[in-house]
This record gives C-alpha cells, structure tokens and sequence, in this order.
C-alpha cells in the first residue's frame, strides 16, 4: 500500500485530480486533507497538474511510514512501497 | 500558536522612509563593500565557482508586507532611494519585491496573494509538532518528518475537521 497526504488548498487541486486519473489510484480525504493511495507505485506528472514549481515541491504533506518518496523533481513526483 | 507571520509584520505607517533609515543608521561609507575573492556573495559570506548560483540567492531575508498596497508603498520608497528595486515578481501564491542592502545581502518584502486559511494554520501546527517529534529521534531526516507528519495527520485531521465545519 502507498499512501500520501495532499493539503486540499486551490493550488493543490490540479495535483490530485492529475493522481486521480491513473485508475490504480484512489483519490479520498481525511479532514482537510486529500489522501491519494494506491495498491503500487504513485505516479504524478507535474505538467499534468499545472503546477509551477514553488507549489509542486512543497505540495507534499505526508507519506505514510511504509511508503517512500523515490522521485521528485521537475518532471514528476513518485511515491512507492517502502 | 502565534500567526506565523506576526514577528516580521512591520505595518508601512510605521516603517518610516527606507532610504534615509537605512543611509542614516548603517553608516554606508564605513561598510565594507560586497566583495570577496570570489566576487560571489556578499559582506558576511563569499562563495566559490562551485556554488549553485540558485543557492546564493536561496540566503536572503524575507519580510512580509500585509497588502499590495503596502508592498508597492515599499516599492516606491525603495525606487526612491540608493537600494532600488531589482526584481518584481509574482509566484504562484506571494508577490514580492526584491533588492540588496548596503552589505550585499539580499532582502525581500512579500505579500500573499490570498489570505492564510485555517486548514493552512493546522498543516503548519502538525509540520512543527511532527518536526518536534522527530528532532528528539537519532538521525533526523526528511523522509521520517514526512512519515511522523501523516501519523499525525491520520491522528488529528478528521477531528479538526469536525471541530471547524460543525455537525
């Protein structure tokens, strides 16, 4: 399982709804907080989001402790099993 | 918690004229001049070819200004005096102006582009309690700040939500 956390602000939405297309994904909330988990790997592509990039690198709020960050950078960011 | 922002809020009213302030109190001439070997950094720190330019700029101070209105009253004071303007820019969620003291360092005056919403005060308040946490811990990292931050997150938000949405 992997599991990552999302602030829901506006200028985060783009990033969910980009996670939320990947049919392995499933988009839900706890509090204000989106909680974007997956079976596998979680792939977003930041052009997909329309974030630019002082908000795509701080859009991560939390990754649950048996899941880890494997990439992050202009391109995309990756979240997998731990 | 305090607000955030709270200990670098100076209202314009009470700054006085920047130019002057700064002319008078920081006796300019006796200043060592921003220069170094290197001819990268300022008068506190002077950088290597090696250095990202990116991580020079990173070292700068920012002080935020409540409205536009206060940012363009900081704008014009500044244009007016021997430390212009360099930079006008807005990001995705602040505006901000941007110039170099006598020292060569750079400061920043910035605004928000919308107001602070109170989801934004918790994240910060779980962002500080998870850092507490894991600063107590051997081996501090980001990855275990991001860990501890969505058990409490897990723990808090859905009681936080109740509590500021009503039944």
């Amino acid at each position: 399982m992997t599991t990552l956390y999302v602030l829901d602000v506006p200028e985060n939405t783009g990033l969910a709804q980009a996670a939320a297309e990947d049919p392995g994904v499933s988009v839900g909330r706890i509090g204000p907080y989106f909680e974007i988990t997956a079976s596998d790997a979680i792939t977003i592509d930041r052009r997909a989001t329309g974030c630019r990039h002082a908000v795509w690198y701080s859009a991560v709020a939390g990754v649950a402790r048996d899941s880890r960050i494997t990439q992050h950078d202009k391109n995309a960011l990756r979240v997998e099993p731990a | 918690m305090p607000d955030r922002h709270s200990a670098t809020r100076l209202p314009v009213s009470q700054a006085g004229p920047i130019g002057p302030r700064l002319t008078a109190a920081g006796n300019v001439a006796l200043l060592r001049v921003p220069s170094s070997k290197t001819g990268r950094g300022d008068a506190y720190a002077a950088f290597g070819r090696e250095v990202p330019t990116y991580f020079i700029r990173s070292r700068h101070l920012a002080i935020h200004v409540d409205s536009y209105e206060d940012l363009m009253e900081y704008r014009y004071r500044l244009d007016a005096s021997q430390w212009p303007v360099e930079t006008q820019i807005q990001h995705e969620t602040i505006e901000s102006i941007y110039t170099h003291d006598p020292n060569g360092y750079m400061v920043e005056l910035t605004r928000a582009m919308r107001p602070v919403t109170p989801q934004e005060d918790l994240d910060a308040n779980l962002t500080i309690d998870a850092l507490l946490d894991v600063v107590a811990e051997p081996s501090p990292s980001l990855a275990k700040l991001l860990a501890r931050k969505a058990e409490l997150i897990v723990e808090r938000a859905a009681q936080w939500e109740l509590e500021h949405t009503g039944p």
